[in-house]
């Protein structure tokens, strides 16, 4: 049978200071802890039992939704094409470039009169000849081309060369640059 | 003598021992328990959050498929492929310089076409980049050539005009033009789309440019002969064909 009572004779007791501490504070840390996990537990089971469901909604609403544009994958094609064609044309279309303001200011500047040579260069000049048959028709071009140069059409017109032939024709060459 | 020890240390610490088992349970179950089960549900979470972009994502592709007509789709597309066809197709290119040619009083001297390859065959392509160079020497009244350079660029097929040379010969003195140009084609797409691609509805600028484009005439269409337009003559009676064998002489 165990001695239960005091021995007033002992000289060494058994508390200890630090023993004194952890009582005092492990009632509450170990209580909390319980807390802690009681309810991030309860927590954690609603949200995932909510997050659950809502995934199964999502599923159900994705599945349905790729059902309904598979149904429409010619549509889808479709659409995809008209649209990198598009994109092609776009392309295509900014790099067509047009011809005509190049022979509209031929045009203007021959009038009537006989063309001889026609020539496009770099940076939008250009080099025609014109033949004439008379001193007046050639003063007539060489108006035109001041008057065309005045209007912003043309600019840095040069006349290249001027010759008369045996024939007794005048063969003008004339450079300029076409304002686009 | 120890577990003589350990009573004693048990009845002297109670609270310390009952206490801190429970503590000691509770840390277990936060790291075996909580901890991985919170994992978990970030994973439903990030899981969930892919498929909400998912559907989202497939909502708008639906909308954007639900605002087009696949007969108006069927038909634009089929316009769109006059202007770029999806292969070389020589014969719309030709048919259409020709045609805008003949319209304009031109003669067509010379045609050539570089590096021609296959001629209609998209398994065959050697040309990846989608254009033929074509050359083609025309003469005619410089008033009439505007006209051609005018027009060449706005009708179906879609060519780009990329040089002109032009000399003056013959007794004619009409100028006779070299015109450098380009046509484009492009093959049908070969892959499969995905159902999580994104799709996008035309944008402003390329309904614009459809119109444009659309509203380009097809050159050679005039051309062709209407197979409905051809309207059949009414039978003669077999007493006026020579060659049927009940003929009455």
């Amino acid at each position: 049978m165990a001695n239960s009572g005091i021995n007033l004779l002992q000289t060494k007791s058994d508390f200890n200071p630090l023993f004194a501490l952890v009582k005092r504070y492990i009632v509450w840390v170990s209580m909390g802890m319980i807390g802690i996990v009681l309810v991030s537990g309860i927590g954690i089971s609603l949200a995932f039992f909510y997050l659950q469901s809502q995934r199964e909604t999502f599923l159900v609403t994705e599945k349905r939704l790729s059902t309904e544009i598979e149904s429409q994958s010619v549509k889808e094609a479709l659409l995809t094409g008209v649209a990198s064609r598009l994109t092609a044309i776009e392309k295509i279309l900014a790099e067509q470039h047009s011809y005509v303001p190049y022979i509209d200011t031929t045009l203007k500047i021959i009038k009537t009169y006989t063309l001889s040579s026609f020539a496009l260069g770099e940076n939008h000049s250009m080099s025609i000849g014109i033949t004439v048959s008379t001193l007046e028709e050639a003063v007539d071009v060489f108006t035109t081309v001041m008057s065309m140069e005045h209007m912003h059409m043309i600019h840095s017109p040069i006349l290249e060369s001027f010759s008369m032939k045996e024939s007794g024709i005048f063969d003008i060459k004339i450079s300029y640059i076409v304002i686009l | 003598m120890l577990i003589h020890t350990i009573r004693r240390f048990v009845n002297f610490n109670q609270t310390i021992v009952v206490y801190g088992a429970v503590f000691c349970v509770a840390f277990l179950a936060l790291f075996i328990g909580v901890i991985p089960s919170f994992r978990r549900l970030i994973a439903l979470y990030t899981e969930i959050e892919t498929i909400r972009t998912s559907i989202e994502k497939l909502q708008k592709k639906a909308s954007v498929l639900s605002t087009y007509e696949q007969s108006s789709l069927e038909a634009t597309y089929k316009e769109l492929l006059v202007a770029v066809p999806a292969d070389k197709s020589v014969s719309t290119l030709m048919a259409t310089v020709e045609t805008l040619a003949t319209q304009k009083q031109l003669t067509i001297i010379g045609e050539t076409i570089e590096r021609i390859g296959s001629v209609a065959s998209q398994s065959a392509q050697v040309n990846t980049k989608g254009e033929m160079n074509m050359t083609i020497t025309v003469q005619g009244d410089l008033g009439r050539l505007r006209e051609f350079f005018e027009e060449i660029i706005h009708v179906r097929r879609l060519v780009r005009v990329d040089g002109i040379e032009m000399s003056f010969s013959g007794r004619t003195q009409l100028p006779e033009a070299i015109i450098s140009m380009t046509s484009f084609f492009s093959p049908l797409p070969s892959m499969i789309r995905k159902l999580s691609d994104t799709l996008e509805p035309l944008t402003s600028k390329q309904t614009e440019t459809l119109e444009k484009v659309l509203g380009y005439p097809v050159a050679y269409k005039s051309s062709v002969i209407e197979a409905t337009t051809v309207t059949e003559e009414p039978q003669k009676p077999a007493s006026d064909n020579p060659f049927n064998p009940n003929a009455t002489r």
